[in-house]
């Protein structure tokens, strides 16, 4: 079609794909996880985050490493060339179910957001399925689609935090850090726990996105994901600097959402009030960047799992999956607690860091590499261009009538 | 994938044979009766025919001559009155003939007195030979006195259209206080001939085309050569190509054939009155199409930021016209959300008004029988209706309308307590912010928008607007005018395109074109020009 000819933008740019993983970052985790954090570091939470920027460092040179290795495919489908079919089929089928879960999870954390803050009569799943049904939209549009969405998300929840974070700056009290580190070092390492697998064991979802990267950009690729890394640490210190600063070590370690408590302090003369529905508003835009690329791996790897030509027509069924999944995943956020502290963190590190290292490990020993393309279902456009290339121009003149011009 | 592709390339070629196809049943149809057939080389049968098959249309004119040279050659003019020129019609084509030939040319047979009139008889600057009679139609209906010779089957057409045109006048949509005041006119030779003056570079050019099977529009592309993209080119001839109707009445109706995405309450293709806008527009490396008999022309590829530009922001100083623009985003804003925000507030997140404003508003709402949503809904309607009957009267009566509207409903409404007085700020806010768009194609955007934000608020508040505002980022990050995509330079994020959208950056600064399109001449300023810094001693 001629349509998209002449613009080949068939693909993310490296800065599109770091804002991205910025964006899953920031999604549901930074709303929820500094509390369960803070509850066990105390007011060291804000090392734990630092802390947390190496891990997450070393975890992402293990995507990068196997994506050098296998630039133009996914994790999904260099499995396959690296341990067999079948066996690659059943490894497959737990990463399917791995982001089926974490999506039914992110749902789950917006209606338990919604429901205790902003909607409290409104029924879970009438929150859930709206939102699933912008959630399927989205994802049915395509990663590009949703990598502009992402940038135009990022500026503005990149400028809502700030403005945040500059309104609660006087009420910012020193004296909510003190002690440091009065148990030792131990007790902020061990805040780390939680962050393993919520958020960095889920950032293998980066894994499906890498082949989508424009080639010409793959250069550059590496060095905008560290610096997401750093942004991402950034982030996290800063809030959990604020949250321990303005609302002490005890109130926000018993906060359900403490970045939305902690919006409830801005009070600038009386007049700009109460704006935590703003922050509301970012999280909600972050956490619907983090469903839509869950929910999008995880048809993607479901299609390529399957060897379906387009992955598109399994997003409406699994959009009614995820629904009911995230309505029965746990019973209330107490319960929750207790999942993702426990339960979520083994799963994660095993499907995130666990299996690409050994996968990584066998791709060492085996010498193997390779550059073939896999069906990423993307590259529409760009097969456009290269035959549009081939048709000349000579059919426009045959039918349209030219015609000097009469003066 | 490739079969997706190969799909959509046979779809495109069966448009060319639709378009074929349907041309050639236009035909049977007779609706271009004797198009294929050769002129006759006889007067009489030409004109026969000519009367029979065009109904004898009483402003078709007939004129017969006979010329007092040797062989009293029998000269046919037709001509459509009221599409040529009267004077030059006398001066240039007929007294011309009529004169005494010189010696010389009184010896010419009938066989060459064609070629003898195309050489030095005709003085008007175009003279075609016409051989068949889809020519011969085609001239005569712009405007052409069409010379027939007895004894020759061929014709000469001489440019004299003319007739009744309106003049240029300063553009009634987009007024600027800075810049020039001549607007387009319904003459497209007009409108290219403004967009020439202003470019006077042999790089400008011009294809020229007609489109629709009964209106034969011309229609004009014009760009100015290695700016604009050739692949981008490529596709605007191949969408025209595709176009086959009727009629083209408008731009607007080239604008909804060809443009991107057809479901969209957005615009994807910009249209201007003012030939500075498409001059500047084409040395940016855009594509402008013009269209006879409307004084609009659009602008491709056009992307959201440029639906925030006027002419005049490059007139003024930069420091101005950047907080023009930044007005001119959070005017769309505004009238985009402002009554759906105050709906949502006012039933759902009453915590958000500070105290004093909160007691102040819920006594004014004391006694008022709708609720927030109703009353708001309401009023936006009226605004509507007020609206449209204003712009459809004439301006005598437009004003009793203004008057009724504003006092009935502002005024006596809110005495009679049927609407609070917050919800008639609002409402008016809303219509003088949406006012603001410079191109009125967004202002309608953000018309329909806000009833759908008005719903979504009315039904969960915030997380229905923020709902709604998701849609629709994904749906604008999903538009895409002829290839670039619609939020550009926002996402995908260009840092150089950045100087010229909220911000209108220095001229000095703006030294390259545009980034999002893919031109290679990229450089517009090759000194570095900085302000003159005072001279140090």
């Amino acid at each position: 079609m001629s349509k998209n000819a002449g613009i080949n933008n068939a693909e993310i740019t490296s800065g599109q794909c770091a804002k991205l993983y910025i964006l899953f970052a920031l999604g549901s985790s930074a709303l929820i996880l500094p509390t369960v954090v803070i509850e066990i570091a105390k007011q060291d939470a804000w090392l734990t985050m630092l802390l947390a920027g190496p891990i997450n460092y070393l975890v992402l040179m293990i995507y990068l490493a196997l994506a050098d290795r296998f630039p133009n495919l996914s994790l999904v489908q260099y499995m396959e060339k690296l341990i067999g079919k079948w066996a690659a089929k059943a490894l497959m089928l737990t990463y399917v179910l791995f982001f089926l879960v974490n999506s039914a999870l992110v749902l789950r954390n917006i209606s338990d957001f919604l429901g205790l803050s902003v909607l409290p009569i409104t029924p879970t799943w009438f929150i859930d399925a709206i939102f699933m049904l912008v959630v399927i939209y989205g994802v049915c549009l395509g990663i590009e689609t949703m990598a502009r969405t992402g940038e135009i998300l990022y500026f503005w929840s990149t400028f809502v935090i700030f403005i945040i974070l500059i309104a609660l700056l006087y009420q910012l009290d020193y004296k909510n850090f003190e002690p440091l580190l009065y148990n030792g070092i131990l007790r902020p390492i061990k805040g780390l726990y939680p962050i393993l697998g919520f958020p960095i064991g889920e950032f293998v979802f980066i894994t499906m996105i890498f082949p989508l990267v424009r080639k010409t950009d793959r250069k550059k690729l590496r060095k905008s994901l560290k610096l997401a890394t750093v942004m991402i640490t950034a982030y996290s210190v800063l809030l959990t600097l604020f949250l321990i600063g303005v609302m002490g070590v005890d109130e926000s370690s018993r906060s359900p959402f403490a970045v939305y408590d902690l919006a409830k302090n801005i009070n600038i003369e009386e007049i700009l009030v109460r704006v935590e529905i703003l922050v509301a508003m970012i999280w909600i835009g972050t956490i619907f960047m983090k469903l839509v690329l869950c929910v999008y791996v995880l048809s993607v790897s479901t299609a390529q799992l399957l060897g379906l030509s387009n992955y598109r027509p399994l997003v409406v069924p699994f959009g009614f999956v995820v629904l009911p999944l995230s309505l029965i995943i746990y019973r209330n956020i107490a319960h929750a607690r207790v999942f993702s502290a426990g339960v979520w963190t083994v799963y994660s590190v095993f499907q995130g860091y666990v299996l690409p290292l050994l996968l990584l490990i066998i791709a060492v020993i085996m010498k193997k590499r390779d550059n073939s393309e896999g069906n990423s279902f993307e590259n529409r456009y760009q097969a456009n261009e290269s035959i549009g290339d081939n048709k000349s121009g000579d059919e426009t003149d045959s039918i349209a009538t030219k015609e000097p011009a009469p003066t | 994938m490739f079969g997706d592709y190969l799909k959509g390339k046979s779809k495109s070629d069966s448009n060319n044979d639709k378009r074929s196809v349907r041309a050639e049943k236009h035909e049977q149809e007779g609706m271009n009766p004797f198009s294929n057939k050769p002129l006759s080389a006889s007067l009489e049968q030409n004109m026969e025919l000519l009367k029979r098959e065009l109904g004898d249309a009483s402003d078709i004119m007939y004129r017969n001559l006979e010329l007092e040279n040797a062989d009293r050659t029998k000269l046919l003019i037709v001509y459509v009155q009221g599409m040529v020129d009267d004077d030059m019609m006398n001066e240039f084509v007929i007294k011309p003939l009529l004169s005494k030939l010189s010696s010389d040319q009184a010896e010419s047979t009938s066989g060459k007195f064609l070629e003898l009139m195309k050489s030095s008889l005709l003085p008007t600057g175009t003279v075609n030979e016409l051989a068949d009679w889809k020519q011969f139609l085609q001239k005569l209906f712009m405007g052409y006195a069409i010379i027939m010779v007895e004894g020759t089957d061929k014709a000469l057409a001489a440019a004299i259209s003319g007739g009744e045109k309106r003049g240029i006048e300063e553009p009634k949509t987009e007024m600027a206080i800075r810049g020039p005041r001549e607007g387009f006119t319904e003459s497209l030779r007009v409108n290219t001939s403004l967009v020439r003056r202003k470019l006077r570079s042999p790089k400008v050019w011009m294809e020229q085309w007609t489109l629709g099977e009964i209106t034969q529009t011309p229609v004009c592309i014009m760009y100015v050569k290695g700016l604009a993209d050739e692949k981008m080119l490529e596709d605007v001839r191949e969408r025209l190509n595709g176009i086959c109707i009727d009629s083209i009445m408008e731009s607007g109706n080239i604008e909804e054939l060809i443009s991107d995405q057809k479901w969209s309450p957005f615009p994807t293709i910009m249209y201007t009155e003012r030939p500075d806008t498409v001059a500047g527009n084409l040395i940016e490396g855009r594509i402008s199409l013009l269209v006879d008999g409307t004084p609009f022309a659009l602008i491709v590829p056009s992307t959201l930021n440029m639906f925030f530009q006027t002419a005049e922001d490059y007139y003024q100083r930069f420091d101005i016209a950047t907080f023009l623009r930044m007005l001119r985003f959070v005017s769309f804003v505004i009238a985009i959300l402002m009554p759906s925000v105050y709906v949502a507030i006012a039933s759902y997140h009453q915590e958000m008004i500070p105290t004093r404003l909160l007691l102040k508003l819920a006594a004014q709402r004391e006694g008022v029988p709708f609720p927030a949503y109703l009353e708001a809904f309401i009023m936006e309607f009226v605004f509507e209706i007020l609206r449209e009957a204003v712009v459809r009267m004439p301006s005598a009566a437009g004003n009793t309308i203004s008057i009724v509207g504003g006092l009935v409903i502002g005024q006596s409404a809110v005495e009679a307590g049927i609407v609070s007085p917050a919800v008639v700020i609002v409402v008016s806010i809303t219509a003088i912010a949406s006012f603001v768009a410079p191109v009125y194609s967004l202002g309608i955007a953000a018309r329909l928008l806000r009833f759908l934000l008005l719903f979504a608020a009315s039904t969960i508040g915030f997380y229905g607007i923020g709902m709604v505002m998701l849609l629709l980022l994904l749906h604008l990050s999903n538009l895409r005018s002829f290839g670039i995509p619609y939020l550009t330079p926002f996402a995908p994020f260009k840092l150089k395109d950045l100087k010229d959208t909220l911000v209108r950056a220095p001229l000095w600064l703006m030294r390259e074109r545009p980034q999002l399109l893919p031109s290679k001449n990229k450089i517009r300023q090759q000194t570095e020009i900085e302000p003159r810094k005072e001279p140090t001693q």
